[in-house]
């Protein structure tokens, strides 16, 4: 299925997302198996300026001194506040931590998985997909 | 223990006392969710009391299946003892409130007492707390959410942080009063808003971070992956997701049994501009899911939710009121007062039919009576008490039209003949929300025959889903063996679908027997003009359904 010349991503799209929230319980299922609790999910559906953002868990960021993410973003007259919207894993938020001892969380597509990650395939309203890019 | 978290919470508002105990031996009996909590309500309280004592308590209730992520799973039942109609009641809040109660580690919580000044319950894991709410009294319920979020420094917590509120009605225990969470009412939450308010219980607030552990979760995601692919290739569902509950709207229409100007007309031309596709296209913004529901029938507009068709239609065409745009506007003054969206609907009608304060059409003072009612103007003393108040208090009653104390929702019950046998014998008055059996019907809508046998087992299975904390609303696109599935997984127990039926009957018979020893006999019925005055040539034909209905669920004729 995966060639040498492609690489999977997940395709976020914010306006098919109803909130749902079952890509959390999902993320959290599969890492932990038999544990259901979203504060351990890899993925973190944000509320903000009336929509609904999915955020992956990116790579830990140690330094936040010169985080360029604490901007406030207007869309169509609706203000955003980037730093809720950073997937980032980082000291100043409360997400993205495992619960237990305090590590970093990052989004691992679930392994090399046949039938891809947990939270596209729980996702019923098309806001998370699996797009192959290849070159 | 799997699935359950084994934990009650029982809070004695009137000595400020708080305490953790075990859930009661026969939860196995009864699931959780509305089962369970009507298990224990009806052997703690006594059914003669008035509801607006401080006997009487709310019992607050997730099932095994609620916050999990099976499909669906989001429900917290409350079961109180209603001021609008005397009888058991039981509400269902939807949204995030259940799945945190759960994340919290806590399967119920029981609310007992009476506070002498305002309070807010907060819940932290084990850290629970009564806080003073004086300053949150009176405001409405949008800005009580914001202020409690605003309390909490970490932007992060204050998202997690769900919220169940009442509302000003709710606060001056005015029996039409309902809860809010998140934005969006309780559904079947008629008459919860005063009992919060009398108790002098301005909010919950709860945030969690316990696991929920289960039995097998191999099995468990195996078993949501198959309802999920299920959902994908149901073409109804897909309609369901796009149009929510207006899915029903241009069939409704088409047979003529929306409820016109407070059932007094049949529906005439004009409301046919009324369409899903124009709200989709104009209105709605997105959809709305509640907690881990890939159906996601909720609607969202630019400001808060659309209401679903029942309270869309009492705001609307029941007070021939045909702008969208208008009855959103009302839709949102009750949210914000923490209004029941039907039953101010139906007693607005009636007031509208008598011609007293108000007259069918006029949005302009339907609009800014609504608002008056909220805030306890002095219209708010007749309206606020129902529609049966009003009716009686303007010595006209047959022109009250619903069943123990509550209006039937806007749905011609002599149109649609088996959803006329459910408002008759709910166990919370007249309701469509404990036995859906409008989308079946649709295809034969005048018939009676089989419509006992389709009522019961629509009550027993809502029943027994809210009680596992699913969305009744699921049982439309899923077979009930897939939540046992989902259940037996989750739980490591094997349920066997005949005794989970059996289960949603004993539920029905606890209701009905607690609403006996309140004193409510004989009172299966359905209003006189529904049997006698017909529309379209039609009549409800409720006795011979009834005498059916009767034999299948075992109960002699009459009590």
């Amino acid at each position: 299925m995966r060639n040498k010349y492609s690489m999977y991503r997940i395709m976020v799209d914010a306006n098919k997302c109803t909130g749902c929230r079952h890509c959390e319980t999902a993320c959290s299922l599969t890492h932990y198996m038999d544990k259901v609790n979203y504060h351990r999910s890899r993925v973190r559906v944000v509320g903000e300026g009336g929509q609904f953002f999915p955020l992956l868990a990116g790579p830990y960021v140690p330094d936040t001194q010169e985080c360029a993410s604490k901007l406030e973003i207007v869309i169509d007259g609706v203000v955003y506040d980037q730093c809720m919207l950073c997937r980032a894993s980082c000291p100043n938020k409360s997400i993205f931590k495992e619960p237990d001892i305090g590590i970093p969380l990052k989004c691992d597509f679930c392994g090399y998985r046949e039938e891809g990650p947990a939270c596209v395939l729980w996702c019923k309203s098309g806001a998370l997909t699996l797009v192959k890019l290849e070159r | 223990m799997y699935g359950w978290q084994g934990k009650v919470l029982r809070v004695d508002l009137s000595k400020g006392l708080i305490k953790r105990e075990n859930i009661p031996e026969t939860y196995q009996s009864y699931l959780g969710g509305r089962g369970l909590a009507t298990k224990i309500f009806s052997e703690e309280v006594d059914p003669s009391i008035n509801p607006l004592s401080e006997e009487n308590k709310i019992v607050l209730a997730t099932g095994p299946l609620t916050g999990t992520g099976a499909s669906s799973g989001c429900i917290c039942s409350i079961v109180t003892k209603s001021p609008l109609t005397n009888t058991i009641t039981c509400g269902q809040a939807k949204m995030y409130f259940g799945a945190e109660i759960k994340a919290a580690g806590y399967d119920l919580i029981i609310i007992e007492g009476k506070s002498n000044s305002p309070v807010m319950l907060s819940i932290q894991d084990e850290n629970i707390e009564l806080l003073p709410a004086d300053y949150l009294w009176g405001e409405t319920t949008l800005n009580t959410e914001n202020a409690i979020r605003l309390a909490i420094s970490d932007p992060w917590k204050a998202r997690e942080t769900r919220i169940l509120s009442i509302g000003p009605a709710g606060e001056r225990a005015e029996p039409i009063s309902t809860i809010i969470t998140d934005g969006l009412p309780v559904k079947n939450g008629v008459g919860i808003g005063a009992i919060f308010g009398i108790k002098g219980l301005k909010a919950i607030a709860i945030r969690g971070t316990r696991d929920i552990d289960l039995a097998y979760g191999k099995g468990f995601i195996e078993a949501v992956s198959s309802s999920i692919d299920t959902l994908k290739e149901s073409e109804t569902s897909k309609e369901f997701s796009d149009f929510g509950t207006y899915l029903l709207l241009e069939p409704l229409v088409k047979i003529g049994a929306l409820g016109y100007e407070n059932f007094s007309r049949a529906t005439p031309e004009t409301v046919f501009s009324l369409s899903a596709k124009v709200f989709k296209k104009e209105i709605w913004k997105r959809n709305r899911g509640c907690f881990s529901c890939p159906i996601a029938c909720l609607k969202q507009t630019k400001l808060g939710f659309f209401p679903e068709i029942d309270e869309f239609i009492s705001l609307g065409p029941l007070c021939d009121i045909i702008n969208p745009q208008v009855t959103l506007d009302a839709y949102r003054i009750c949210i914000e007062y923490g209004l029941d969206a039907v039953e101010i609907g139906a007693t607005m009608a009636c007031a509208m039919q008598l011609q007293e304060y108000l007259t069918f059409g006029k949005t302009q003072a339907f609009l800014e009576t609504i608002k008056a009612s909220g805030r306890g103007e002095e219209i708010a003393g007749i309206l606020n008490k129902g529609a049966l108040y009003l009716a009686r208090h303007f010595k006209s009653e047959d022109i009250f039209l619903g069943v123990k104390g509550r209006s039937i929702p806007p749905f011609d019950p002599r149109i649609i003949q088996g959803i006329g046998l459910q408002y008759a014998t709910s166990n919370f008055g007249a309701t469509h929300l404990t036995g859906f059996t409008l989308i079946e019907e649709l295809k034969d809508p005048s018939s009676i025959k089989g419509k006992a046998k389709l009522v019961r087992d629509y009550q027993d299975r809502t029943a027994i889903l809210e009680s596992m904390g699913i969305c009744p609303y699921a049982q439309f696109f899923l077979p009930l063996t897939i939540f046992i599935e989902m259940l037996n997984q989750a739980t490591g127990l094997d349920f066997k679908e005949e005794k989970i039926l059996k289960m949603g009957e004993d539920i029905y018979h606890i209701e009905r027997l607690f609403n006996t020893n309140a004193g409510i006999k004989n009172e299966d019925g359905l209003p006189p003009k529904m049997l006698r005055q017909p529309v379209n040539g039609m009549i409800s034909k409720l006795d011979k359904m009834l005498k059916e209905y009767y034999e299948l669920r075992g109960l002699g004729g009459e009590e």
